[in-house]
């Protein structure tokens, strides 16, 4: 229910232009961007098809979002069966996951052509 | 035929010896899982059942009489659901602060770019201090599930603020939350940990 008022508000105001939606602190106070920032622009973005646009605000988030998907309907097809679920994540998977976020938040802070391509 | 306490603390079951091996090897339970074979009346942890033997991925540990490992559980959690409650606590006073400007009339808003002013000021108004709430009520859901982690006391709960935690734009603050939300779920993944939630 959250998840759907969420996703109508995300679609109908776009982050650019209506300032409502949650500021990021660190970026407020450091003026760095952090691994989520951009993700309500490239989320407003995919609900409008713009794949292109929201891999540009927020690779991160675009790329994980199916690996999310899958994990999710794991877990709630578990549960439908009555079996005992889990993510099923392995120990190493996450810290990997941890890693490669933490790089790409540290390459889109970089300055230069390829790097720019990670900032929103 | 088998019947099992789940980590949630639910029954599952019956199922057969080859579908609970199968669970054991997902990881979706645990050699300290209770299990009552069909016919038994007493419930024991699956690992001292012979058919399991070796059923395990990784080392079987030692079982004796006594309950499992509650106390190293207790202190496995610890750290992370600490690093949770610090997540819960910074973005509860951003949120107070953000929201204390708000309602004070100050506006996060450039003017610049806007479609409507009416509009404006109604985001920068009513529905910024609703945004700020609801930023509150995330940061309570972290901090209450982080103290159910510590205690041991509700695995979905911990579980849910470990993710919360981590989400972009939901997370009082993703950059913190991400790797302790990864350290609170690697921790809670523990077999032995997520037997000793009650």
């Amino acid at each position: 229910m959250f998840a759907a008022v969420a996703g109508l508000v995300l679609f109908c105001f776009d982050p650019r232009q209506y300032h409502f939606y949650p500021v990021c602190f660190f970026y407020k106070t450091t003026g760095l961007l952090c691994p989520g920032c951009g993700a309500l622009r490239a989320m407003h973005q995919l609900l409008h098809g713009h794949v292109a646009t929201a891999f540009r605000f927020n690779a991160v988030l675009i790329v994980s979002l199916p690996i999310l998907g899958w994990l999710g309907a794991r877990y709630v097809w578990q549960k439908a069966r009555h079996e005992p679920a889990s993510l099923g994540l392995r120990p190493l998977w996450l810290w990997l996951i941890l890693a490669a976020v933490l790089v790409v938040s540290v390459l889109r802070n970089l300055p230069g052509a390829p790097f720019s391509m990670l900032r929103p | 035929m088998y019947k099992i306490i789940g980590a949630d603390q639910k029954e599952y079951g019956p199922v057969t010896a080859e579908q609970l091996r199968q669970w054991l090897t997902e990881g979706r339970v645990s050699a300290q899982t209770q299990v009552l074979p069909e016919g038994a009346t007493e419930w024991k942890p699956l690992g001292t059942l012979p058919e399991f033997a070796g059923a395990s991925p990784g080392p079987v540990p030692v079982l004796t009489a006594a309950p499992p490992g509650g106390a190293d559980a207790a202190e496995s959690v610890k750290g992370p659901a600490i690093g949770l409650i610090a997540v819960a606590v910074l973005g509860a006073l951003l949120q107070i602060a953000s929201l204390a400007l708000r309602l004070g009339g100050a506006s996060f808003m450039a003017n610049s770019g806007m479609p409507n002013q009416a509009l404006t000021n109604l985001f920068s108004g009513p529905i910024g201090v609703v945004s700020g709430v609801i930023g509150l009520l995330v940061s309570g859901v972290i901090f209450f599930g982080a103290l159910k982690m510590k205690n041991l006391e509700s695995y979905g709960l911990a579980m849910a603020a470990s993710i919360i935690a981590m989400i972009p734009c939901f997370s009082p603050c993703c950059l913190l939350g991400l790797p302790i939300g990864i350290w609170a779920i690697v921790v809670l993944s523990k077999p032995e940990v997520k037997s000793a939630f009650h």
